[in-house]
Protein backbone atom coordinates (compact mmCIF):
# COMPACT_ATOMS: atom_id res chain seq x y z
CA UNK A 1 0.00 0.00 0.00
CA UNK A 2 2.80 2.46 0.92
CA UNK A 3 4.56 1.61 -2.45
CA UNK A 4 1.17 2.25 -3.81
CA UNK A 5 1.06 5.63 -2.84
CA UNK A 6 4.40 6.35 -3.28
CA UNK A 7 4.12 5.72 -6.74
CA UNK A 8 0.74 7.84 -7.58
CA UNK A 9 1.70 10.68 -5.25
CA UNK A 10 3.59 12.68 -8.42
CA UNK A 11 0.05 12.52 -10.51
CA UNK A 12 -2.49 12.80 -7.88
CA UNK A 13 -3.47 16.08 -7.97
CA UNK A 14 -3.61 15.81 -12.21
CA UNK A 15 -5.34 11.87 -11.61
CA UNK A 16 -8.05 14.01 -8.88
CA UNK A 17 -8.64 16.91 -11.53
CA UNK A 18 -9.62 14.34 -14.16
CA UNK A 19 -11.74 12.80 -11.88
CA UNK A 20 -13.66 16.01 -10.36
CA UNK A 21 -13.71 16.67 -13.86
CA UNK A 22 -15.41 13.91 -14.81
CA UNK A 23 -17.80 13.44 -12.29
CA UNK A 24 -18.78 17.28 -12.50
CA UNK A 25 -19.59 16.73 -16.29
CA UNK A 26 -21.44 13.59 -15.65
CA UNK A 27 -23.66 15.42 -12.79
CA UNK A 28 -23.80 18.24 -15.00
CA UNK A 29 -25.74 15.82 -17.66
CA UNK A 30 -27.61 14.48 -14.40
CA UNK A 31 -29.40 17.84 -14.00
CA UNK A 32 -30.22 18.45 -16.93
CA UNK A 33 -31.75 14.87 -17.63
CA UNK A 34 -33.60 15.33 -14.53
CA UNK A 35 -33.53 18.84 -12.83
CA UNK A 36 -32.73 19.08 -8.71
CA UNK A 37 -31.72 14.97 -8.55
CA UNK A 38 -28.22 16.47 -7.72
CA UNK A 39 -28.69 20.37 -6.65
CA UNK A 40 -31.06 19.28 -3.84
CA UNK A 41 -27.97 16.81 -2.42
CA UNK A 42 -25.11 18.86 -2.91
CA UNK A 43 -24.15 22.35 -4.44
CA UNK A 44 -22.28 21.29 -7.23
CA UNK A 45 -19.72 24.60 -6.63
CA UNK A 46 -17.84 22.53 -4.15
CA UNK A 47 -16.89 20.22 -6.82
CA UNK A 48 -15.79 23.25 -9.30
CA UNK A 49 -14.10 23.94 -6.32
CA UNK A 50 -12.15 20.76 -6.09
CA UNK A 51 -11.50 20.95 -9.91
CA UNK A 52 -9.67 24.25 -9.33
CA UNK A 53 -7.71 23.39 -6.44
CA UNK A 54 -6.81 20.29 -8.22
CA UNK A 55 -6.12 21.80 -11.66
CA UNK A 56 -3.87 24.66 -9.98
CA UNK A 57 -2.02 21.93 -8.02
CA UNK A 58 -1.31 20.21 -11.05
CA UNK A 59 -0.23 23.22 -12.62
CA UNK A 60 2.57 23.75 -9.62
CA UNK A 61 3.53 20.21 -10.07
CA UNK A 62 4.17 20.76 -13.77
CA UNK A 63 6.33 23.19 -13.65
CA UNK B 1 -8.94 -13.54 -14.07
CA UNK B 2 -10.33 -10.30 -12.08
CA UNK B 3 -7.64 -10.50 -9.58
CA UNK B 4 -4.78 -11.21 -12.30
CA UNK B 5 -5.64 -8.45 -14.36
CA UNK B 6 -5.81 -5.86 -11.67
CA UNK B 7 -2.16 -7.14 -10.86
CA UNK B 8 -0.86 -6.51 -14.37
CA UNK B 9 -2.38 -2.99 -13.84
CA UNK B 10 -0.02 -0.18 -13.07
CA UNK B 11 -1.19 2.04 -10.02
CA UNK B 12 -2.36 4.77 -12.44
CA UNK B 13 -4.39 2.52 -14.36
CA UNK B 14 -5.76 1.12 -10.72
CA UNK B 15 -6.39 4.53 -9.54
CA UNK B 16 -8.87 5.60 -12.86
CA UNK B 17 -10.17 2.52 -12.22
CA UNK B 18 -11.09 3.02 -8.75
CA UNK B 19 -12.00 6.56 -10.07
CA UNK B 20 -14.55 5.42 -12.45
CA UNK B 21 -16.06 2.89 -9.68
CA UNK B 22 -16.81 5.91 -7.48
CA UNK B 23 -18.50 7.65 -10.07
CA UNK B 24 -20.84 4.90 -10.95
CA UNK B 25 -21.46 4.48 -7.80
CA UNK B 26 -22.24 8.22 -6.90
CA UNK B 27 -24.66 7.77 -10.64
CA UNK B 28 -26.51 4.39 -8.52
CA UNK B 29 -27.02 7.03 -5.92
CA UNK B 30 -28.76 9.46 -6.95
CA UNK B 31 -30.38 7.33 -9.55
CA UNK B 32 -31.45 5.39 -6.21
CA UNK B 33 -32.72 8.88 -4.43
CA UNK B 34 -34.67 10.07 -7.71
CA UNK B 35 -36.74 6.83 -8.10
CA UNK B 36 -36.95 5.86 -4.39
CA UNK B 37 -37.93 2.18 -5.24
CA UNK B 38 -38.83 1.18 -1.77
CA UNK B 39 -41.66 4.36 -1.58
CA UNK B 40 -40.77 6.05 1.56
CA UNK B 41 -38.79 8.95 1.82
CA UNK B 42 -38.01 11.47 4.16
CA UNK B 43 -37.12 15.03 4.47
CA UNK B 44 -36.26 17.37 6.62
CA UNK B 45 -35.24 21.24 7.58
CA UNK B 46 -33.50 22.05 10.89
CA UNK B 47 -33.50 25.55 11.15
CA UNK B 48 -31.02 24.96 13.93
CA UNK B 49 -28.33 23.39 11.24
CA UNK B 50 -25.77 25.99 9.82
CA UNK B 51 -23.98 24.28 6.75
CA UNK B 52 -26.45 22.80 4.53
CA UNK B 53 -24.90 20.31 1.44
CA UNK B 54 -27.30 21.55 -1.11
CA UNK B 55 -30.34 23.52 -1.99
CA UNK B 56 -32.51 21.10 0.58
CA UNK B 57 -35.79 19.48 -0.40
CA UNK B 58 -37.92 22.07 1.52
CA UNK B 59 -38.00 25.77 0.60
CA UNK B 60 -38.34 28.67 2.53
CA UNK B 61 -41.49 31.03 3.72
CA UNK B 62 -43.33 32.99 1.89
CA UNK B 63 -44.74 35.51 1.75
CA UNK B 64 -41.31 37.39 3.42
CA UNK B 65 -43.75 40.08 5.21
CA UNK B 66 -44.72 37.27 7.15
CA UNK B 67 -42.07 35.93 8.46
CA UNK B 68 -39.43 37.51 10.96
CA UNK B 69 -35.48 36.09 11.02
CA UNK B 70 -34.38 38.46 13.26
CA UNK B 71 -34.46 35.11 16.26
CA UNK B 72 -32.52 31.52 15.30
CA UNK B 73 -35.33 30.30 13.83
CA UNK B 74 -37.96 31.63 11.46
CA UNK B 75 -40.83 33.12 13.10
CA UNK B 76 -44.07 33.21 11.50
CA UNK B 77 -45.83 36.43 12.54
CA UNK B 78 -48.56 36.48 9.86
CA UNK B 79 -51.24 34.09 8.22
CA UNK B 80 -51.00 32.12 6.22
CA UNK B 81 -47.53 31.41 5.23
CA UNK B 82 -46.33 28.84 2.55
CA UNK B 83 -43.74 26.62 1.60
CA UNK B 84 -43.21 24.17 -0.97
CA UNK B 85 -41.45 20.97 -1.15
CA UNK B 86 -39.62 19.44 -4.00
CA UNK B 87 -40.21 15.52 -4.38
CA UNK B 88 -38.07 13.93 -7.42
CA UNK B 89 -41.23 11.78 -7.63
CA UNK B 90 -44.86 12.04 -6.82
CA UNK B 91 -46.11 10.20 -3.36
CA UNK B 92 -49.35 9.57 -2.40
CA UNK B 93 -49.07 10.51 1.50
CA UNK B 94 -47.19 12.84 3.29
CA UNK B 95 -47.03 13.10 7.14
CA UNK B 96 -45.76 16.77 7.90
CA UNK B 97 -44.18 16.77 11.77
CA UNK B 98 -43.40 20.48 13.18
CA UNK B 99 -41.29 21.19 15.97
CA UNK B 100 -41.92 24.70 17.23
CA UNK B 101 -42.02 27.23 20.07
CA UNK B 102 -45.00 28.65 20.65
CA UNK B 103 -45.65 32.81 21.88
CA UNK B 104 -49.27 32.59 20.62
CA UNK B 105 -51.94 34.81 22.05
CA UNK B 106 -55.48 33.30 23.44
CA UNK B 107 -56.68 34.95 20.40
CA UNK B 108 -54.88 32.55 18.28
CA UNK B 109 -55.87 28.74 19.56
CA UNK B 110 -55.25 27.22 16.23
CA UNK B 111 -52.81 25.79 14.18
CA UNK B 112 -52.91 24.09 11.00
CA UNK B 113 -50.94 22.81 8.14
CA UNK B 114 -52.66 22.34 3.98
CA UNK B 115 -51.09 20.92 1.17
CA UNK B 116 -52.41 22.36 -1.83
CA UNK B 117 -55.05 20.05 -3.16
CA UNK B 118 -56.67 22.04 -6.08
CA UNK B 119 -54.89 25.53 -7.66
CA UNK B 120 -57.98 26.29 -9.74
CA UNK B 121 -60.16 27.50 -6.64
CA UNK B 122 -56.71 27.61 -4.43
CA UNK B 123 -57.91 25.09 -1.98
CA UNK B 124 -55.60 23.69 1.01
CA UNK B 125 -56.44 20.18 2.38
CA UNK B 126 -55.85 21.44 5.99
CA UNK B 127 -55.41 19.19 8.66
CA UNK B 128 -54.82 20.58 12.90
CA UNK B 129 -51.32 21.11 14.39
CA UNK B 130 -52.93 22.08 17.49
CA UNK B 131 -56.14 23.32 18.97
CA UNK B 132 -55.94 24.49 22.12
CA UNK B 133 -59.86 25.37 22.70
CA UNK B 134 -59.94 21.51 22.67
CA UNK B 135 -56.90 20.74 24.22
CA UNK B 136 -58.87 23.04 27.24
CA UNK B 137 -61.95 20.98 26.58
CA UNK B 138 -60.32 17.63 27.13
CA UNK B 139 -59.63 18.22 30.70
CA UNK B 140 -62.98 19.22 31.87
CA UNK B 141 -65.64 17.19 29.13
CA UNK B 142 -66.03 13.63 29.84
CA UNK B 143 -64.29 11.82 26.61
CA UNK B 144 -64.67 8.73 24.52
CA UNK B 145 -61.47 7.88 22.14
CA UNK B 146 -61.53 5.50 19.38
CA UNK B 147 -59.02 5.18 16.46
CA UNK B 148 -58.18 8.77 17.11
CA UNK B 149 -61.87 10.24 16.91
CA UNK B 150 -62.32 11.90 20.05
CA UNK B 151 -65.97 12.63 21.20
CA UNK B 152 -65.90 14.94 24.34
CA UNK B 153 -69.48 15.36 26.35
CA UNK B 154 -70.78 17.84 28.56
CA UNK B 155 -72.68 15.48 30.84
CA UNK B 156 -71.73 11.95 30.27
CA UNK B 157 -74.87 10.57 28.00
CA UNK B 158 -72.44 7.66 25.66
CA UNK B 159 -70.08 5.32 26.57
CA UNK B 160 -69.14 4.64 23.23
CA UNK B 161 -68.77 6.63 19.53
CA UNK B 162 -70.52 3.67 17.68
CA UNK B 163 -73.12 4.40 19.71
CA UNK B 164 -72.91 8.39 19.24
CA UNK B 165 -72.60 7.98 15.76
CA UNK B 166 -75.23 5.90 14.98
CA UNK B 167 -77.92 8.03 17.58
CA UNK B 168 -76.52 11.20 15.02
CA UNK B 169 -76.93 9.62 11.69
CA UNK B 170 -80.91 9.08 13.13
CA UNK B 171 -81.26 12.62 14.59
CA UNK B 172 -81.81 11.31 18.17
CA UNK B 173 -79.23 12.65 20.00
CA UNK B 174 -79.63 12.74 23.82
CA UNK B 175 -80.18 15.54 25.31
CA UNK B 176 -80.13 17.92 22.22
CA UNK B 177 -83.37 19.57 21.98
CA UNK B 178 -82.26 22.22 19.92
CA UNK B 179 -81.22 20.42 17.07
CA UNK B 180 -77.82 19.05 16.25
CA UNK B 181 -76.63 22.20 14.81
CA UNK B 182 -76.73 23.87 17.65
CA UNK B 183 -76.09 20.73 20.71
CA UNK B 184 -72.87 19.62 18.29
CA UNK B 185 -69.58 20.89 17.21
CA UNK B 186 -67.21 19.47 15.42
CA UNK B 187 -62.99 19.84 14.35
CA UNK B 188 -61.18 18.22 11.28
CA UNK B 189 -64.60 15.39 10.91
CA UNK B 190 -67.68 15.65 8.86
CA UNK B 191 -70.47 13.16 10.48
CA UNK B 192 -73.25 12.23 8.53
CA UNK B 193 -76.54 13.30 9.61
CA UNK B 194 -80.14 13.80 8.26
CA UNK B 195 -80.64 17.66 7.99
CA UNK B 196 -84.38 18.15 7.55
CA UNK B 197 -86.89 21.18 6.64
CA UNK B 198 -90.54 20.69 7.74
CA UNK B 199 -91.61 23.09 4.69
CA UNK B 200 -89.59 23.90 1.72
CA UNK B 201 -90.64 26.17 -1.31
CA UNK B 202 -91.96 24.92 -4.84
CA UNK B 203 -91.58 28.33 -6.35
CA UNK B 204 -88.14 29.19 -8.54
CA UNK B 205 -85.05 30.71 -7.51
CA UNK B 206 -83.09 33.01 -10.16
CA UNK B 207 -80.29 35.06 -8.50
CA UNK B 208 -79.53 37.75 -10.95
CA UNK B 209 -76.52 38.95 -8.64
CA UNK B 210 -73.52 38.63 -10.61
CA UNK B 211 -71.19 36.31 -8.34
CA UNK B 212 -67.07 36.00 -8.92
CA UNK B 213 -65.17 33.27 -8.37
CA UNK B 214 -65.84 29.53 -6.69
CA UNK B 215 -69.22 29.57 -4.78
CA UNK B 216 -70.62 26.61 -2.95
CA UNK B 217 -74.54 26.65 -2.13
CA UNK B 218 -76.49 24.61 0.22
CA UNK B 219 -79.49 23.17 -1.76
CA UNK B 220 -82.44 21.78 0.36
CA UNK B 221 -84.73 20.03 -2.73
CA UNK B 222 -88.30 18.51 -2.85
CA UNK B 223 -89.23 14.85 -4.19
CA UNK B 224 -89.15 15.13 -7.67
CA UNK B 225 -87.84 16.72 -10.94
CA UNK B 226 -85.34 20.19 -10.07
CA UNK B 227 -82.80 21.84 -12.79
CA UNK B 228 -80.38 24.04 -12.22
CA UNK B 229 -78.95 26.02 -14.83
CA UNK B 230 -75.83 28.70 -14.44
CA UNK B 231 -74.47 31.05 -16.77
CA UNK B 232 -70.94 32.32 -16.97
CA UNK B 233 -69.46 35.48 -18.78
CA UNK B 234 -65.25 36.19 -18.58
CA UNK B 235 -64.13 39.14 -15.68
CA UNK B 236 -61.01 39.66 -17.31
CA UNK B 237 -59.57 39.81 -21.26
CA UNK B 238 -57.21 37.53 -21.02
CA UNK B 239 -59.02 34.89 -18.97
CA UNK B 240 -57.70 31.08 -18.27
CA UNK B 241 -58.87 28.62 -19.82
CA UNK B 242 -59.33 26.39 -16.73
CA UNK B 243 -62.80 24.22 -17.08
CA UNK B 244 -65.95 25.10 -15.51
CA UNK B 245 -67.79 22.66 -13.11
CA UNK B 246 -70.94 22.06 -11.24
CA UNK B 247 -70.21 19.06 -8.61
CA UNK B 248 -73.89 18.00 -6.90
CA UNK B 249 -73.25 16.13 -3.15
CA UNK B 250 -75.34 14.76 -1.27
CA UNK B 251 -73.93 13.00 1.73
CA UNK B 252 -70.61 13.54 1.00
CA UNK B 253 -70.75 11.61 -2.31
CA UNK B 254 -70.61 12.88 -5.91
CA UNK B 255 -73.80 12.59 -7.23
CA UNK B 256 -73.81 14.36 -10.47
CA UNK B 257 -70.63 16.46 -12.11
CA UNK B 258 -71.23 18.63 -14.90
CA UNK B 259 -68.23 20.10 -16.93
CA UNK B 260 -67.56 22.22 -19.49
CA UNK B 261 -63.63 21.96 -20.43
CA UNK B 262 -61.46 24.68 -20.81
CA UNK B 263 -61.10 24.72 -24.12
CA UNK B 264 -64.99 24.40 -25.03
CA UNK B 265 -65.50 27.97 -23.22
CA UNK B 266 -65.58 30.52 -25.88
CA UNK B 267 -65.55 33.68 -23.86
CA UNK B 268 -65.34 36.22 -26.55
CA UNK B 269 -68.77 34.48 -27.94
CA UNK B 270 -71.83 36.39 -27.82
CA UNK B 271 -74.01 33.55 -26.04
CA UNK B 272 -73.17 32.99 -22.59
CA UNK B 273 -71.41 29.84 -21.41
CA UNK B 274 -73.63 27.90 -19.75
CA UNK B 275 -73.83 24.67 -17.68
CA UNK B 276 -77.16 22.91 -16.10
CA UNK B 277 -78.09 19.82 -14.11
CA UNK B 278 -81.02 18.80 -14.30
CA UNK B 279 -83.13 15.30 -12.84
CA UNK B 280 -85.54 13.55 -10.38
CA UNK B 281 -84.01 13.97 -6.60
CA UNK B 282 -85.34 12.86 -3.64
CA UNK B 283 -85.85 15.21 -0.92
CA UNK B 284 -83.17 16.46 1.43
CA UNK B 285 -79.58 18.29 1.46
CA UNK B 286 -77.21 18.97 -0.93
CA UNK B 287 -74.17 20.43 -2.19
CA UNK B 288 -73.47 22.11 -5.28
CA UNK B 289 -69.96 23.37 -5.55
CA UNK B 290 -69.93 25.98 -8.90
CA UNK B 291 -65.86 25.42 -9.50
CA UNK B 292 -64.67 28.13 -11.64
CA UNK B 293 -61.14 30.50 -10.85
CA UNK B 294 -61.46 33.76 -9.72
CA UNK B 295 -61.05 35.17 -13.32
CA UNK B 296 -64.78 34.12 -14.06
CA UNK B 297 -68.14 35.62 -13.37
CA UNK B 298 -71.75 33.41 -12.74
CA UNK B 299 -73.81 36.20 -14.38
CA UNK B 300 -76.97 34.02 -13.61
CA UNK B 301 -78.38 31.00 -11.16
CA UNK B 302 -81.48 29.29 -11.43
CA UNK B 303 -82.44 26.42 -9.76
CA UNK B 304 -86.82 25.61 -10.45
CA UNK B 305 -87.56 24.48 -7.20
CA UNK B 306 -86.23 24.51 -3.14
CA UNK B 307 -84.37 26.77 -1.10
CA UNK B 308 -80.40 27.83 -1.75
CA UNK B 309 -77.89 29.41 0.28
CA UNK B 310 -74.04 30.19 -0.17
CA UNK B 311 -71.45 28.52 2.56
CA UNK B 312 -69.20 30.71 3.44
CA UNK B 313 -68.14 32.65 0.75
CA UNK B 314 -70.26 35.60 -1.27
CA UNK B 315 -68.59 37.73 -3.77
CA UNK B 316 -70.73 40.02 -5.46
CA UNK B 317 -69.59 41.68 -8.19
CA UNK B 318 -70.92 44.69 -10.99
CA UNK B 319 -74.22 44.59 -9.80
CA UNK B 320 -74.36 48.37 -8.83
CA UNK B 321 -76.97 48.47 -6.27
CA UNK B 322 -77.24 48.64 -2.97
CA UNK B 323 -77.08 45.10 -2.14
CA UNK B 324 -78.72 42.82 1.14
CA UNK B 325 -77.15 39.96 2.27
CA UNK B 326 -78.09 37.86 5.61
CA UNK B 327 -75.84 35.05 7.53
CA UNK B 328 -76.05 34.21 11.42
CA UNK B 329 -72.76 34.33 12.37
CA UNK B 330 -71.59 36.79 14.79
CA UNK B 331 -68.59 37.81 12.60
CA UNK B 332 -68.34 38.87 8.96
CA UNK B 333 -64.28 38.83 7.03
CA UNK B 334 -64.67 41.66 4.15
CA UNK B 335 -62.02 41.90 1.54
CA UNK B 336 -61.83 44.82 -1.12
CA UNK B 337 -59.66 44.52 -4.07
CA UNK B 338 -60.70 47.55 -5.67
CA UNK B 339 -59.53 50.98 -4.05
CA UNK B 340 -63.00 52.41 -6.03
CA UNK B 341 -64.90 50.16 -3.67
CA UNK B 342 -63.76 51.16 -0.21
CA UNK B 343 -67.27 52.20 2.07
CA UNK B 344 -68.80 51.67 4.94
CA UNK B 345 -71.14 48.27 5.09
CA UNK B 346 -73.76 47.81 7.52
CA UNK B 347 -73.78 44.74 9.61
CA UNK B 348 -76.30 43.67 12.18
CA UNK B 349 -77.27 47.35 12.18
CA UNK B 350 -73.70 48.43 13.41
CA UNK B 351 -71.65 50.33 10.58
CA UNK B 352 -67.79 49.19 9.90
CA UNK B 353 -65.66 50.65 7.71
CA UNK B 354 -63.15 48.95 5.17
CA UNK B 355 -60.13 51.03 4.71
CA UNK B 356 -57.91 49.64 2.49
CA UNK B 357 -57.69 47.45 -0.68
CA UNK B 358 -56.52 43.90 -0.38
CA UNK B 359 -56.81 43.79 3.27
CA UNK B 360 -58.80 41.42 4.88
CA UNK B 361 -61.35 43.09 7.96
CA UNK B 362 -63.14 41.62 10.52
CA UNK B 363 -65.91 42.53 12.23
CA UNK B 364 -67.82 41.23 15.37
CA UNK B 365 -71.04 41.60 17.15
CA UNK B 366 -73.26 39.48 19.34
CA UNK B 367 -75.01 36.81 19.00
CA UNK B 368 -76.27 33.92 16.52
CA UNK B 369 -79.67 34.99 14.96
CA UNK B 370 -80.08 36.15 11.68
CA UNK B 371 -77.83 39.25 10.68
CA UNK B 372 -78.12 41.85 8.10
CA UNK B 373 -75.43 43.22 5.89
CA UNK B 374 -75.74 46.30 3.78
CA UNK B 375 -73.55 47.09 1.13
CA UNK B 376 -73.54 50.36 -1.10
CA UNK B 377 -70.87 48.76 -3.63
CA UNK B 378 -70.03 45.07 -4.99
CA UNK B 379 -66.96 43.70 -5.92
CA UNK B 380 -65.97 42.57 -2.21
CA UNK B 381 -65.43 39.58 -0.60
CA UNK B 382 -67.77 38.59 2.29
CA UNK B 383 -66.55 35.28 4.16
CA UNK B 384 -67.30 33.53 7.84
CA UNK B 385 -67.89 29.93 8.75
CA UNK B 386 -71.61 30.08 8.07
CA UNK B 387 -74.03 30.63 5.40
CA UNK B 388 -74.95 33.72 3.21
CA UNK B 389 -78.76 34.22 1.64
CA UNK B 390 -80.21 36.58 0.32
CA UNK B 391 -83.77 36.95 1.43
CA UNK B 392 -84.39 36.42 5.62
CA UNK B 393 -87.00 33.82 4.44
CA UNK B 394 -85.23 31.47 2.35
CA UNK B 395 -82.25 31.75 4.71
CA UNK B 396 -81.55 27.98 6.57
CA UNK B 397 -78.75 26.99 8.19
CA UNK B 398 -77.19 23.31 7.54
CA UNK B 399 -73.82 23.51 8.61
CA UNK B 400 -72.81 22.06 12.32
CA UNK B 401 -70.86 24.60 14.50
CA UNK B 402 -66.77 24.05 13.86
CA UNK B 403 -64.54 24.53 16.77
CA UNK B 404 -62.56 27.25 14.81
CA UNK B 405 -61.28 30.46 16.58
CA UNK B 406 -64.61 32.05 16.63
CA UNK B 407 -66.03 29.04 18.80
CA UNK B 408 -67.60 30.18 22.05
CA UNK B 409 -69.18 27.45 24.14
CA UNK B 410 -72.95 28.26 24.27
CA UNK B 411 -75.40 26.72 26.80
CA UNK B 412 -77.00 24.23 24.15
CA UNK B 413 -73.76 22.97 23.44
CA UNK B 414 -73.44 18.98 24.58
CA UNK B 415 -71.10 17.31 22.36
CA UNK B 416 -67.96 17.59 20.26
CA UNK B 417 -66.88 14.99 17.97
CA UNK B 418 -63.35 15.78 16.58
CA UNK B 419 -59.91 14.06 14.97
CA UNK B 420 -56.98 15.18 16.37
CA UNK B 421 -54.05 14.86 18.42
CA UNK B 422 -52.37 17.15 21.05
CA UNK B 423 -49.20 17.61 20.09
CA UNK B 424 -46.25 16.51 21.94
CA UNK B 425 -43.90 18.12 23.93
CA UNK B 426 -40.11 17.28 23.57
CA UNK B 427 -38.59 15.30 26.18
CA UNK B 428 -35.36 17.08 26.65
CA UNK B 429 -37.09 20.57 26.17
CA UNK B 430 -40.28 21.12 27.40
CA UNK B 431 -41.01 24.35 25.77
CA UNK B 432 -40.55 22.76 22.08
CA UNK B 433 -43.63 21.31 20.64
CA UNK B 434 -44.33 18.43 18.27
CA UNK B 435 -47.01 17.95 16.06
CA UNK B 436 -47.78 16.26 12.94
CA UNK B 437 -50.54 16.04 10.51
CA UNK B 438 -51.26 13.66 7.59
CA UNK B 439 -52.03 14.03 4.14
CA UNK B 440 -53.43 12.59 0.86
CA UNK B 441 -50.98 13.96 -1.90
CA UNK B 442 -52.16 11.72 -4.95
CA UNK B 443 -53.90 13.84 -7.31
CA UNK B 444 -52.49 16.90 -5.26
CA UNK B 445 -51.29 19.84 -7.16
CA UNK B 446 -47.36 19.60 -7.99
CA UNK B 447 -45.68 22.39 -10.00
CA UNK B 448 -42.04 21.53 -11.20
CA UNK B 449 -41.63 18.75 -9.24
CA UNK B 450 -42.91 20.41 -5.85
CA UNK B 451 -45.77 20.09 -3.15
CA UNK B 452 -47.16 23.54 -1.83
CA UNK B 453 -47.58 23.63 1.45
CA UNK B 454 -49.30 26.08 4.02
CA UNK B 455 -49.03 26.64 7.44
CA UNK B 456 -51.90 28.63 8.49
CA UNK B 457 -52.22 30.11 11.78
CA UNK B 458 -55.62 32.27 11.78
CA UNK B 459 -55.81 34.99 13.40
CA UNK B 460 -52.44 36.19 13.29
CA UNK B 461 -51.76 39.05 12.09
CA UNK B 462 -48.27 40.91 11.36
CA UNK B 463 -49.76 44.47 11.34
CA UNK B 464 -51.26 44.31 14.97
CA UNK B 465 -47.97 45.08 16.86
CA UNK B 466 -48.16 42.71 19.20
CA UNK B 467 -44.99 40.07 20.04
CA UNK B 468 -47.32 36.49 18.90
CA UNK B 469 -45.13 34.67 16.64
CA UNK B 470 -44.87 30.45 16.31
CA UNK B 471 -41.20 29.89 15.92
CA UNK B 472 -40.34 27.10 13.98
CA UNK B 473 -37.12 24.50 14.82
CA UNK B 474 -37.43 21.95 12.35
CA UNK B 475 -39.74 20.42 9.75
CA UNK B 476 -39.96 17.14 8.60
CA UNK B 477 -42.19 15.32 5.87
CA UNK B 478 -42.23 11.72 5.36
CA UNK B 479 -43.09 10.74 1.77
CA UNK B 480 -44.89 7.14 1.14
CA UNK B 481 -45.83 6.29 -2.40
CA UNK B 482 -45.98 3.26 -4.43
CA UNK B 483 -42.85 1.46 -4.57
CA UNK B 484 -41.25 0.67 -7.77
CA UNK B 485 -42.25 -2.95 -8.01
CA UNK B 486 -45.74 -1.75 -7.36
CA UNK B 487 -45.18 0.33 -10.12
CA UNK B 488 -43.73 -2.13 -12.09
CA UNK B 489 -46.63 -4.44 -11.67
CA UNK B 490 -49.28 -1.88 -10.96
CA UNK B 491 -50.39 -2.49 -7.62
CA UNK B 492 -51.71 -0.41 -5.33
CA UNK B 493 -52.82 2.99 -5.81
Amino acid sequence: MKTFFKTIKPFIFQELFYFSTSLYVVFLIMEIIAPNIILVYFNLNYLFLLIIFSGLMCLRDNN
Amino acid sequence: MACLLLKKMTPQQKMRLFWLLLIFLFISLFLFLKIIPFGHISYSKNYDSFWQSGKGFIYNFTPVERVSNESDWPRLIGDPVYFSVFTPRTFTEAKLTLSYYSNLADKTPIIEAGVLADKQVWRYDLQPLKNQILDDLKDTWFKVEKDGLVLLQKNKNYESIEQFLTDLENNELKDCVSGITTCLATYNYDPSYQFKLDQVKNTANNISIPLKGNHVLWLYLNDGYWQFQASFVASLEETRNDPLKLILTKDQEIIKEVVLEGEAVDWQAQDLNELSLDGNFSAGLYKLEIKISDDVVIKNIYSSSGLMVFAHKFWPVSYNEKLKVFTDASYLQVKVLDPANLQDISFAGQNFAVTSPYEQFEFKVQGDNLKEIIIEKDDLILENNSIFSLTAEDYFNPLIKKVDRHFSLDSDLNYIIFDYKTPQSDVRDQQLNIASAEFRTKGSYREKGKYNFMLSIPGLKTENGEDDYLAIKEIKIEFTGRSLWQKIFKIGD
